[in-house]
C-alpha cells in the first residue's frame, strides 16, 4: 500500500513536471522573400494545409481535417521524427494561415544536470507560426513569422536545447523553405 | 531655484507615461501618454519582461531575466541606474504604494522576493506555488496576490507577517493578476483554460469566471471598474468585459500577440503591448475601439503596471 502510494505521488510528480513552465524569453523569427510570380501562384503552392512538398525538410504529411481551423497534420522529417501541427486560422482571401505544433518528437536524450533530458527533432517548445502571401505592387512577398520558447523548460539549458540552438533550427527551415517556394514558383 | 525645481518635477505627474519593454529589442519605450509618441527609448540589457512604475513616477523597475534580476530605471536621468541580481526565473514584478518595497516572483524558485527600494538588498524570501508570475499589492500595503501558474492558483500573503494567507484555486495557468480600484476584487487570466477568475479580495471566494479568447495573458480595468479588457494572446484581440453582468461585450481586434495591458490616468485609454508587430495599441473605452498604434521595439511584452500614475 505505501509503495503504491510512493509510486502514484511520483507519477503524479513527473506528470506536473511534463507539463512543466517554459524558458523566460519567447524567442521570434521573422523571415520574408520576394518572389517573381503571381501572387494566386504562389498561394496554389502553399495553400492545402496537408500539403508541404515545398518545404525540403518534410519528408511526408498526414492529414485530418483539409483546410479547416483545428485541422491536424503530423509532418515526417527527412532526418526521421515527427511534428504534430494544429491549423488554428486560415484565411484564403488574404492568403495567409497560422498554425501552431501541439507535439515533436524526441531526437535523443541527454544527461543534463543530472537528469535525463529528451531532445526534440526540432528544439522549440510552444511554437506558433503564420505564413502570409502578398502582392506588393507586382511582385509577391511571403512572410513567415514564428514565436516560440527554447526547448529546455528549467533554469539554465544545456546547449542542445537553448535559444540560440532553437534560432538556429528555425531561422534553417524558415529560409529554406521560402528559398524553395521561390524556385518552385518561378520556374 | 525652487521654482525651477517644482517646474522640473511637475511634468512627470501631469503628464502619465507607459513604460513598454521590449523583450527581443533590449530597451524600454517611454511613450508620452498625452501625444501617444515615443518620448524617449532607454536601453535595457537582459531581454526586459516585466515591469512596475513606482507611484511619484521616478522610478521604473524591470525584470531582465536573461541578466539573472531587476534593472533600475530612473525617469528624470532616462537610464538604468542600479541592477538587482536575483535570477533567471525573474519575471512578475510589482512596487508597494508607498515605493518602499518592491516584489519579484521567481518563475523557478516558487518564491517571492522582497526588496528594499532604497537599499535594493533582498528583505525577505516568501514561499509560494510553483512558477509564480503576475503580481498585485493592495493600495494599503497589506496584502500581496500572486498568480501561481503551475498550481493553477492564487497566493494572498500577508505583507506584515510575509505569511500566507490563502492559497485559492482558480482556472488552469494563472499569469496577469490585478486589483480593481477599491480592491475589492481580482481578476486572474487563465492562460490554459482561456478564462478570467474573478475572486472577491475579501473572503478569497470565487464570484465568476468569464470565458475569454485563446490564452488570456493580462487584465486591465477601466470606466471606473464597470469594464475589463483581456488581451488574447492567440488571438490577437481583446475582450471587452462588464463586470456587472459578467457578459463578454465586444472583441476588439489589436496587434499580433497582444501581451501587457494597463489603463492610462484619465481611467478611459487602455494601452496593449503587442509581442508580435512590435507595437501599443490604445484602446478608448467609450468607443470600443482602436484609436491609436504606437510603433515601439521588438517584441513588446509590458507585463505589469506600466504606466505612471
Amino acid at each position: 500500500m505505501k509503495k503504491l502510494t510512493l509510486l502514484m505521488s511520483l507519477g503524479a510528480f513527473m506528470f506536473t513536471s511534463v507539463a512543466s513552465a517554459h524558458g523566460p524569453v519567447r524567442q521570434k523569427v521573422e523571415e520574408e522573400i520576394t518572389i517573381n510570380a503571381p501572387a494566386e501562384k504562389v498561394w496554389g503552392i502553399i495553400k492545402e494545409y496537408n500539403d508541404l512538398s515545398w518545404l525540403p525538410a518534410v519528408k511526408g504529411v498526414v492529414a485530418t481535417g483539409g483546410n479547416e481551423k483545428g485541422a491536424s497534420r503530423v509532418l515526417t522529417l527527412k532526418n526521421g521524427g515527427t511534428i504534430t501541427e494544429e491549423l488554428k486560422k486560415y484565411d484564403a482571401a488574404k492568403m495567409t494561415y497560422a498554425y501552431k505544433i501541439t507535439d515533436i518528437s524526441t531526437s535523443h536524450t541527454i544527461t543534463h544536470s543530472g537528469v535525463e533530458e529528451k531532445v526534440p527533432v526540432f528544439p522549440v517548445d510552444n511554437y506558433a507560426a503564420s505564413i502570409e502571401v502578398e502582392n506588393k505592387s507586382g511582385a509577391t512577398v511571403v512572410s513567415w513569422k514564428t514565436g516560440y520558447y527554447r526547448a529546455y523548460m528549467n533554469n539554465n539549458p544545456p546547449a542542445e536545447m537553448n535559444e540560440e540552438t532553437a534560432n538556429k533550427a528555425v531561422t534553417a527551415v524558415l529560409k529554406e523553405g521560402l528559398a524553395n517556394l521561390k524556385s518552385l514558383a518561378e520556374k | 531655484m525652487g521654482v525651477a525645481a517644482v517646474f522640473i518635477s511637475h511634468p512627470i505627474s501631469a503628464q502619465p507615461f507607459a513604460y513598454i519593454t521590449n523583450q527581443l529589442g533590449d530597451s524600454l519605450s517611454v511613450i508620452d501618454a498625452k501625444t501617444n509618441t515615443v518620448q524617449d527609448t532607454i536601453p535595457v540589457k537582459g531581454k526586459p519582461a516585466g515591469v512596475a512604475v513606482s507611484r511619484d513616477g521616478e522610478r521604473v523597475y524591470v525584470s531582465t531575466p536573461e541578466a539573472k534580476g531587476v534593472a533600475v530605471i530612473d525617469t528624470q536621468k532616462k537610464a538604468v541606474i542600479a541592477t538587482i541580481p536575483l535570477s533567471e526565473g525573474a519575471l512578475g514584478i510589482a512596487v508597494s504604494p508607498d515605493n518602499t518595497r518592491l516584489y519579484v516572483a521567481d518563475w523557478y524558485a516558487h518564491s517571492v522576493n522582497v526588496i528594499d527600494t532604497h537599499t535594493l538588498q533582498i528583505v525577505g524570501t516568501i514561499a509560494v506555488e510553483k512558477s509564480p508570475s503576475g503580481l498585485a499589492v493592495s493600495d494599503d500595503n497589506h496584502w500581496l496576490y500572486v498568480a501561481n501558474r503551475l498550481s493553477n492558483s492564487v497566493s494572498q500573503i500577508d505583507l506584515k507577517t510575509l505569511k500566507t494567507r490563502n492559497v485559492t484555486p482558480v482556472g488552469h495557468h494563472p499569469f496577469g493578476i490585478t486589483l480593481d480600484s477599491k480592491n475589492e476584487r481580482l481578476y486572474v487570466a487563465n492562460v490554459q483554460s482561456d478564462d478570467v477568475s474573478i475572486l472577491e479580495t475579501k473572503t478569497m471566494h470565487l464570484i465568476g469566471t468569464v470565458k475569454v479568447n485563446k490564452l488570456p495573458y493580462a487584465v486591465s480595468l477601466a470606466k471606473d471598474d464597470t469594464l475589463f479588457f483581456v488581451t488574447n494572446q492567440e488571438d490577437g484581440n481583446v475582450s471587452v468585459v462588464d463586470t456587472k453582468t459578467l457578459q463578454v461585450i465586444k472583441e476588439i481586434t489589436v496587434g499580433d500577440k497582444p501581451e501587457g495591458i494597463a489603463t492610462h490616468t484619465d481611467d478611459t485609454h487602455i494601452y496593449v503591448a503587442n509581442w508580435f508587430d512590435n507595437s501599443v495599441s490604445v484602446i478608448d473605452a467609450q468607443t470600443l475601439e482602436v484609436s491609436d498604434t504606437i510603433k515601439t521595439g521588438s517584441g513588446s511584452r509590458a507585463f505589469g503596471q506600466f504606466f505612471s500614475r
